[in-house]
């Protein structure tokens, strides 16, 4: 009955998601017991669906033990998908100092039944590293009313995101004043060399001198096409 | 060549950053009120060619105010919180002694004419244990210092008021005093109640010279129990009052070297008591509350005569509360008989002047200078339009005829019809008068830049002030009431629910006030009409809810009478709805409403899925818990976006022509918690906080960064301030949240199947200024760009505009970069003075800037309160769709005419023309 699924490792890619910060000022162990409950009630019972290990905060390598689902629990699944209803996720965190916080999550029935328990699990971590949130969402998000069959529920495919605290920025006036510095000294060292074109050098200069012919020449056309008659005569 | 690029596109910037007024347009737009707070201390100076009333207050002001007007002589702001609160103040004609702060005492004497300080002193508190308190006061030229100490001995020290140099020093023996012993101050003697067993002794020390007289209360006052209190009675003379809890009346003494002497008359206990010296003699005044009426009467202290032309009663204002006399002075009339000048403070914050026997001089409303909640809202139509609404309005239908178009034309002839009757009638002047709106001008004009601001006060009090002239259209005094205190930061708040604008003709807006019980702490709502101020539920408009409130929200959805309801969550997590009328459609609208709780202290937050109500009750259920907090750390702030805030522009156009879309998430709350720890000292930290779905979308943390912290939190941004404790400045940090190059979702955006992480770009700038508070511009669509307002400490508002603070602008422009049009970065912000909204309008301790969209869409009504109010308007991208207010109406009437007549002039000549040629 209790098969365990294998160990399912993330090793999550910094780049891909950004939220990585410059330095991670600590590192240690993290679990997480994780308990659901398929109740479309008030106050609903949550029974145990497995743990998550969190071997290092700082890589985010994760163990999971998760029990596939009973018959019994996907049939309630499927009856709370149909009534639009809410799946919980209750996650109890052991800290380093032992102390234990439990948070709750959710997300829609449906989208967790036609994800096929493909479910995203995100623990966000405070600046010294203490579990702030655990969230749960499912990849892909939609609900669409589907029929899934009773096979595409049977084990959780859960992937496990560690969301470190972001540094807050600082003025930088280091840079700007380096910035001031280099523009100084371009000065003093006289004009940087100046790879334009003519045009886009001068261009200030030609535009007006072309306008002021092209006025003149509008202002007097006959006066032109006269002096032209006057010589042909000639 | 570079530099002189930036230096140009700087100047360009700042060029278009110039929204100053011109000269002559000073106070057109904008108008400041001057306030004091509630009052503390008073004294009234009668001997000066202007007289004057000096006053110090509980927000640590001290001021001079006309005595003949109420206004404003002058006005000193002292020190915030408790380093300037002040202790003491009163006069002695040539100058004023205040006396303010904590731990470290400051003394400052005033120039009572032109409130120049004169000279300015500290005393440090004694480090005492079991220190009882400090007393203060003035008695010929010189200050004294009261330290009484329990168990032990009071310490009576005397300063020279200029100088500060101690003068004397002196110590009585009062072992006896207990922690909670109740001494009282009546210049120059202290009276102390000593319970000896059954017995109650009245000890009196003379405080100048040595002398103590010890009497037992029951030997002149007959049996006295044990619960007695004492109070000393304000005035001229060493009086106090003692009553016994319970009892109706009470007794009067007068202090004296040797002994003290009875009053010979018992006096009504709920009688406010004022000792004015008059001539050589002295006066009781006695001010008694009567259903409406005060009723006032004097009699002399030393026989206790009645003084028949102190005798008389005065029509109470209804919108004021009761009030104790603060200071009083009497003085012969010019005909015959006596007249007095009396203070008055009330509970609801006001100070008013009564001349006695007469009227009252006049009434400053001080409660406005604690606004917990602004609203601005529009004014009604005018009384024709509210005809045309009423002809289009189908529920109206009454003439038996169906809808459509026989329908419309009866109606439509029937009301012109009335119309016209009514114009007859006030042709013949015989018609109804116009409502008492219209009358007031109270209407909406064309541009909704007329509305009505309503604001409810701490002290208990709702006001409606027109936003043109700042005048106090109404008032409303609650009774039982106070306003919500911020757990963390101690500041006052109350829930504001617009439930009906006043667009919906013929039912009036409706307003409602969340407030709680000042005894049970059970939650109160009052409902009002904004434009009138009139109570719309029960006789005063209070609606006991019998729960303590945890979280409120407003439906977005109004029910058949376009009423929108509140949704309350209660302490055990149940949920009402108020009206029961909107039940209905909150039940209809359950499936996709979510709440949210937070508790600063243990830094959880709970969020509820309402999906499983029934028809009958709604049921809030636990969806999602986090905690944010560990150890010392506390939420100090929750800031959601504004509810009705538009977003025009999806996107941002990149220079290489792409979109970047905006992260626009409406339930993205914003939540500060700030802690100390060793490591990193003080810290913020703050999270973006998806509400519906409990996640936490971004975080970012701040180490040696303190308070004060101003969120401003809009569209796909957040913007945050906080004073830097390394490097000792003021910064402000922005971020903003975009989707990317492709959109997730074009339609609406969901919390739930949208879980997508948004790319934040953040920036962080320096501030040369303490910032008070700060506040976005909103306008009608959202078109117009976004500026800051930022109220500095100095009393300056600051226009920002978001340019300068888009964490987009870059250290090194490429030419892609300038094409996006953004700046280069600049690490301090500049503070031109042509940016200040307020010019040289000083608004003193802002602490909060309302901002509401007008009917145009260039233009955003700013509302700034504090100590002071200050109203006026902005249009951060200029008034695009206004005419200039100097624009040239005759010229271009002038050019039209005279092109007109010149081509009907051309056209006849041209045809004159023709018509010779064609004969030639």
């Amino acid at each position: 009955m209790f098969r365990y699924v294998c160990g399912f490792l993330v090793f999550y890619t910094p780049w891909i998601f950004g939220f990585q910060p410059d330095i991670v000022e600590y590192d240690g162990h993290l679990s997480l017991n994780l308990q659901h409950s398929f109740d479309h009630v008030k106050e609903p019972q949550f029974f145990d669906r497995g743990t998550v290990d969190i071997q290092s905060i700082r890589t985010g390598a994760v163990t999971l033990k998760q029990k596939p689902l009973s018959v019994e629990d996907k049939q309630k699944l499927k009856a709370l998908a149909e009534k639009d209803g809410l799946y919980r996720l209750r996650a109890f965190v052991q800290a380093l100092d032992g102390r234990e916080t439990s948070f709750l999550t959710f997300v829609k029935a449906c989208s967790l039944a036609e994800s096929h328990l493909s479910d995203i699990l995100t623990v966000s971590l405070d600046h010294t590293g203490s579990v702030i949130a655990v969230s749960m969402s499912t990849s892909p998000a939609i609900c669409e009313g589907r029929h899934i069959s009773h096979e595409h529920l049977q084990h959780f495919n859960t992937t496990v995101f560690v969301k470190h605290m972001e540094q807050g920025p600082v003025p930088d006036t280091a840079a700007y004043i380096q910035k001031l510095e280099k523009e100084r000294e371009a000065r003093e060292r006289g004009e940087t060399k100046d790879n334009r074109s003519f045009l886009a050098k001068y261009w200030m200069y030609i535009v007006p001198v072309v306008i002021f012919v092209v006025l003149s020449g509008a202002a007097n056309p006959d006066g032109g096409a006269g002096t032209g008659g006057g010589g042909a005569g000639r | 060549m570079k530099y002189s690029v930036t230096v140009f596109v700087l100047l360009t910037w700042a060029f278009r950053w110039s929204f100053c007024i011109y000269e002559d347009q000073i106070g057109k737009f904008d108008w400041r009120q001057t306030y004091i707070g509630k009052l503390k201390f008073a004294y009234l100076d009668t001997i000066s060619t202007t007289k004057k009333a000096f006053v110090a207050t509980e927000e640590n002001v001290v001021a001079a105010l006309n005595l003949k007007t109420g206004q404003i002589v002058w006005r000193h702001v002292l020190e915030k919180a408790d380093q300037g609160e002040i202790q003491f103040m009163d006069g002695d004609g040539d100058d004023i002694v205040t006396v303010s702060g904590r731990n470290i005492f400051v003394v400052r004497t005033w120039d009572p004419h032109n409130g120049f300080l004169k000279s300015e002193w500290t005393v440090a508190q004694p480090l005492i244990r079991r220190l009882i308190d400090i007393k203060w006061f003035l008695y010929q030229k010189q200050l004294f210092q009261v330290v009484s100490v329990a168990l032990s001995d009071i310490t009576i020290t005397a300063y020279n008021i200029s100088a500060g140099t101690k003068v004397s020093s002196d110590l009585i023996h009062a072992p006896w005093m207990a922690q909670d012993s109740r001494c009282v101050l009546a210049v120059p003697y202290l009276a102390c109640l000593d319970k000896v067993g059954q017995e109650v002794l009245l000890h009196s020390f003379s405080l100048t010279g040595a002398g103590t007289q010890t009497k037992s209360l029951s030997a002149f006052m007959g049996e006295v129990k044990t619960s007695v209190t004492l109070e000393t009675v304000g005035g001229s003379q060493p009086v106090v009052e003692v009553a016994m809890v319970g009892n109706s009346s009470k007794h009067i003494l007068l202090l004296e070297a040797n002994g003290f002497t009875l009053y010979p008359h018992q006096l009504p206990s709920a009688a406010k008591l004022y000792v004015a010296s008059y001539e050589k003699s002295s006066i009781v005044l006695q001010a008694l509350y009567m259903e409406g009426w005060l009723v006032l009467s004097g009699s002399t202290l030393e026989t206790g005569k009645e003084l028949s032309d102190l005798a008389g009663k005065l029509k109470y204002p209804s919108g004021l509360g009761e009030g104790n006399i603060a200071a009083a002075v009497c003085s012969p009339k010019k005909d015959k008989g006596k007249g007095c000048r009396i203070l008055l403070v009330t509970d609801d914050h006001a100070i008013a002047l009564m001349s006695h026997p007469g009227k009252f001089v006049w009434v400053r409303e001080e409660a406005l200078a604690s606004i917990a909640a602004v609203e601005i809202l529009d004014l009604p139509v005018s009384d024709t339009d509210a005809a045309i609404e009423k002809e289009f309005d189908h529920k109206e239908m009454d003439f038996g005829v169906s809808s459509g178009f026989v329908g419309m034309f009866v109606h439509r002839l029937a009301s012109q019809i009335l119309q016209l009757r009514s114009l007859v009638l006030t042709i013949l002047g015989l018609g109804e008068p116009p409502s008492a709106g219209q009358r007031a001008g109270l209407v909406r004009d064309e541009f909704g830049l007329h509305k009505m601001i309503v604001v409810a006060s701490s002290a208990g009090k709702v006001f409606g002030i027109d936003n043109l002239s700042g005048e106090i259209i109404w008032q409303q005094r609650l009774e039982n009431v106070k306003p919500y205190v911020d757990q963390a930061t101690g500041k006052n708040h109350a829930p504001f629910f617009v439930q009906r604008t006043t667009r919906h003709f013929p039912s009036p807006a409706q307003c409602a006030l969340l407030l709680r019980h000042k005894v049970t702490d059970e939650g109160v709502l009052f409902v009002f009409n904004p434009i009138t101020g009139q109570p719309l539920a029960e006789s005063d408009g209070l609606i006991s809810l019998g729960y303590k409130v945890k979280q409120s929200f407003l439906l977005h959805e109004g029910n058949k009478e376009s009423l929108r309801g509140i949704l309350l969550l209660d302490n055990e997590d149940n949920l009402h709805v108020y009206p029961e009328s909107a039940q209905s459609v909150a039940v209809a609208m359950a499936a996709t409403i979510f709440i949210f709780t937070a508790d600063p202290n243990s830094g959880l937050l709970v969020g509820y899925s309402l999906a499983l109500s029934t028809k009958q009750n709604l049921i809030a259920t636990r969806v999602w818990e986090i905690k944010l907090t560990h150890g010392s750390q506390r939420i100090t702030a929750v800031i959601s976006k504004s509810s009705i805030e538009k977003v025009h522009s999806q996107g941002r156009v990149l220079g290489d022509r792409s979109v970047l879309y905006k992260y626009i998430n409406p339930n993205l709350v914003a939540v500060l918690t700030q802690g100390f720890d060793p490591v990193h000292k003080q810290f913020l930290n703050i999270y973006l906080i998806d509400v519906v779905s409990g996640s936490v979308i971004f975080s970012i943390s701040h180490k040696r960064a303190r308070e004060p912290v101003h969120i401003v939190h809009s569209e796909n941004w957040l913007l945050y301030s906080y004073f830097s404790d390394k490097s000792r400045r003021t910064e402000i940090v922005t971020l903003e949240l975009y989707e990317g190059k492709v959109q997730s979702n074009t339609t609406a955006f969901s919390s739930v199947a949208a879980p997508l992480q948004p790319i934040v770009d953040r920036q962080a700038y320096i501030l040369p200024g303490m910032i008070e508070s700060m506040k976005e511009t909103i306008t009608e669509k959202g078109i117009t760009s976004k500026h800051i307002l930022v109220a500095l400490a100095n009393g300056a508002i600051l226009e920002i505009p978001w340019v300068f603070l888009d964490p987009r602008r870059p250290i090194t422009v490429t030419s892609e970069m300038r094409e996006e049009g953004v700046i280069p970065y600049m690490p301090e912000l500049p503070i031109p003075s042509e940016a200040i909204i307020n010019y040289n309008q000083t608004v003193q301790r802002v602490r909060g800037i309302h901002t509401t969209p007008s009917g145009l869409e260039s233009t955003c009504l700013v509302f700034v309160y504090g100590l002071d109010m200050f109203y006026t308007r902005v249009a951060p991208s200029k008034t695009f769709d206004l005419l200039k207010e100097d624009f040239d109406h005759f010229l271009i009437t002038a050019v039209l005419l005279g092109l007109t007549v010149t081509s009907y002039i051309t056209k006849k000549l041209a045809s004159r023309k023709a018509l010779k040629q064609a004969w030639k």
